[in-house]
């Protein structure tokens, strides 16, 4: 084990796939000589060379699309979408033409292309450069969607959903790229579709995406000091979704608060809720409840931005209110 | 053997269809494939057939009526009997049913009328048609009344055999029931009422004068230190032969009631016991400012707690047992008692 950044996890995880299969290419704006984005990518070309290393056009739907024929045609595109909120305009490659080929041809074809890109506001970058936008992905049958939370899952993560033969998005938190966690030097894997209990609890079950996670976790320190035992549960991978441990987690402890930094609306977040409501029915004690991003677009005014994204005062209140009754 | 005619369905979209024309009267013999009725949709006039034979009876609605698909609307049977021995209210339709109105036979249409189409029959009706609605509609309303609890209280509360109206009290006005309240009051016991305390409070200087001079018979020193009061003839209130009567909570040791006799739950029923009540101990020699509310599972419990030179006597008891009137004169009774003469106060076990 040793300390590592973010960005050096992922840039390890992705040259580590590169050496093994030599289908890997990678594509994006910037992500070879013209410099990387958020210097994540640093040091690949030089490795890898221009042929592998791809910097491509300023146009997400060309290189998005040129990157699902090249997956439907033998190699293992990692494609960098520099920020989430470009996914709207590859929508047409990701959702018609990727998330459906496998399904249309029969099983013939597969595109085993992962999509890199971030999420996540307070970066003062404004309303078409802060949103996270897992849930609209997240909605479409056929593609995968992971959120780490850590150096250490966004490595495991990022490694699998290479050698997965389905089209998978990884949403990173912006602001994550500095932080710093314990690696394993030695080659591991995080299997899609198992969440991770962080922390054991018994008296309301808090689960998180991303740097969410993070939040729950500095609000259970502060529950903890009241005598209340929260179980902290960081989903990680949101398609496929984790729902067992989830679920019994919830029937250990009857209360829980879902948190997301997607809008509060129409989310991932009332996706758990509802699975949870569907499943754990019986052994609930107050409402299930989500916590999300304000239903605005996010302000570039820091003060107004702040106040957008779940904080770990609100979960705190919240738990407090869940936990006396007072719904 | 009995067979329902139930309303087809003849469009896509159809959710009712008119009877328009009745074609047989009760008791009338009907034949595989005959027509026993027409019935008008939006878009067509259709003649209808069975696919049993059997006596047409009991039609439940007359010409006219708009029936929703899937309704059973009349009855064949296997005997003349059984359809003509139909209720008198299906009679009242019946007469008015069995007068065709000429213009509506005029209004058939030839052309729209399909031969093969046939009534739908069910064989052997698992339930009576007659059964009284009102009885369900009942029970749907009691159902329907909402007590807010937790789906987990709800369950327990299922599982545990208690009634949620029995859980309601003053705090649920404003807070759904969730497992806590259910919870502890299972730990108060099957009984499915609320519990009620009475506070009493009176000053230790007399018990103390009277337990030391009680002191080489029982070996006690002061109050802290009694190991046995037993308060004799604890008349005047409604207790159980046999039963745990009541945990009864002291600073030190054990207070045990006697003679619980003259005891009575109603006039008629007089429960005589000389038995030992059977009473738990429980000390609260650490605890300060205790609450005991969830504590009991005896119908009846009894605190004692001694400070700033007081005594304070709690009772808790379930009101489904005890009126509060009942409840203070047992206290008032316990309380003279410590202040009436020793001997008729405390006695030695023997």
């Amino acid at each position: 084990m040793r300390e590592i950044t973010w960005s050096t996890a992922v840039n390890e995880a992705i040259a580590e796939e590169m050496r093994n299969d030599k289908t890997i290419i990678l594509m994006g704006e910037d992500v070879a000589e013209a410099g990387t984005p958020f210097k994540v990518l640093l040091g690949l070309v030089e490795e890898f060379g221009t042929d592998r290393i791809i910097d491509t056009p300023i146009s997400e739907p060309g290189f998005v699309g040129m990157a699902v024929g090249a997956a439907m045609t033998g190699t293992r595109p990692i494609v960098d979408l520099m920020f989430g909120d470009f996914i709207f305009l590859v929508m047409d490659q990701l959702a018609n033409q990727a998330a459906k080929q496998h399904y249309m041809s029969g099983g013939k074809l597969n595109v085993p292309m992962v999509i890199r890109t971030n999420m996540g506001a307070t970066r003062r970058s404004a309303a078409q450069h802060s949103q996270s936008l897992q849930a609209i992905v997240a909605h479409i049958p056929g593609v995968k969607v992971l959120m780490p939370s850590t150096p250490y899952e966004v490595k495991g993560l990022l490694k699998a959903a290479i050698r997965d033969d389905n089209p998978v998005v990884i949403f990173e938190d912006k602001l994550s790229y500095q932080m710093k966690g314990m690696v394993p030097e030695e080659e591991y894997i995080i299997p899609l579709g198992q969440a991770n209990i962080l922390q054991a609890g018994n008296d309301i079950t808090l689960v998180a995406t991303s740097s969410m996670v993070q939040v729950c976790e500095e609000a259970a320190e502060v529950l903890r000091s009241k005598n209340i035992s929260a179980e902290i549960i960081d989903v990680r991978s949101i398609v496929p979704l984790d729902e067992q441990t989830i679920v019994d987690s919830v029937k250990k402890t009857s209360r829980v608060i879902v948190v997301d930094e997607g809008h509060q609306s129409y989310g991932i977040t009332s996706e758990i809720v509802s699975r949870i409501s569907e499943q754990a029915f019986y052994y609930l004690d107050a409402p299930p409840t989500r916590m999300g991003a304000m239903d605005v677009p996010i302000p570039f005014s820091p003060v107004l931005e702040d106040l957008t994204v779940p904080t770990s005062k609100q979960v705190v209140a919240k738990a407090i209110d869940l936990i006396n009754n007072n719904f | 053997m009995a067979y329902e005619i139930i309303m087809p369905v003849l469009g896509m979209n159809q959710d009712t269809g008119i009877i328009s024309v009745w074609l047989k009267q009760p008791g009338d013999f009907v034949e595989v494939d005959e027509p026993i009725m027409e019935v008008e949709t939006d878009k067509v006039v259709q003649e209808i057939e069975v696919s049993e034979s059997g006596y047409f009876s009991a039609p439940k609605y007359p010409e006219g009526a708009e029936v929703p698909v899937g309704e059973v609307i009349a009855m064949l049977y296997d005997t003349k009997e059984e359809a003509t021995a139909i209720p008198d209210e299906a009679k009242d339709l019946t007469g008015e049913a069995f007068n065709p109105k000429s213009e509506e036979l005029d209004k058939r249409s030839e052309e729209d009328s399909m031969p093969d189409t046939k009534a739908i029959v069910l064989k052997n009706p698992p339930h009576q048609v007659s059964a009284s609605p009102e009885e369900d509609f009942n029970v749907l309303e009691i159902q329907s009344t909402k007590i807010l609890a937790s789906p987990k209280a709800k369950k327990t509360a299922q599982n545990k055999g208690i009634s949620l109206t029995d859980l309601l009290n003053q705090d649920n006005d404003r807070h759904p029931i969730t497992y806590k309240d259910v919870d502890g009051f299972v730990t108060k016991g099957k009984g499915s009422n609320s519990f009620s305390t009475i506070n009493m409070c009176f000053e230790d200087a007399p018990i103390k004068e009277m337990l030391s001079s009680l002191a080489q018979e029982v070996e006690i020193e002061t109050w802290r230190m009694i190991t046995r009061i037993i308060v004799s003839s604890f008349y005047d209130c409604n207790v159980f032969s046999g039963d745990t009567l009541a945990k009864i909570y002291t600073i030190s040791g054990e207070l045990v009631l006697r003679n619980m006799h003259q005891f009575s739950l109603s006039d008629d029923v007089v429960t005589t016991t000389h038995n030992k009540i059977d009473v738990e101990i429980i000390d609260l020699l650490d605890f300060q400012n205790i609450s005991i509310e969830h504590q009991f599972s005896a119908p009846i419990g009894f605190v004692l707690t001694h400070s700033n030179n007081q005594f304070k006597l709690q009772a808790v008891f379930q009101s489904s047992f005890f009126t509060t009137v009942e409840m203070i004169k047992v206290i008032d009774g316990i309380t003279k008692r410590f202040q009436a003469p020793l001997r008729n106060l405390l006695e030695l076990q023997d």
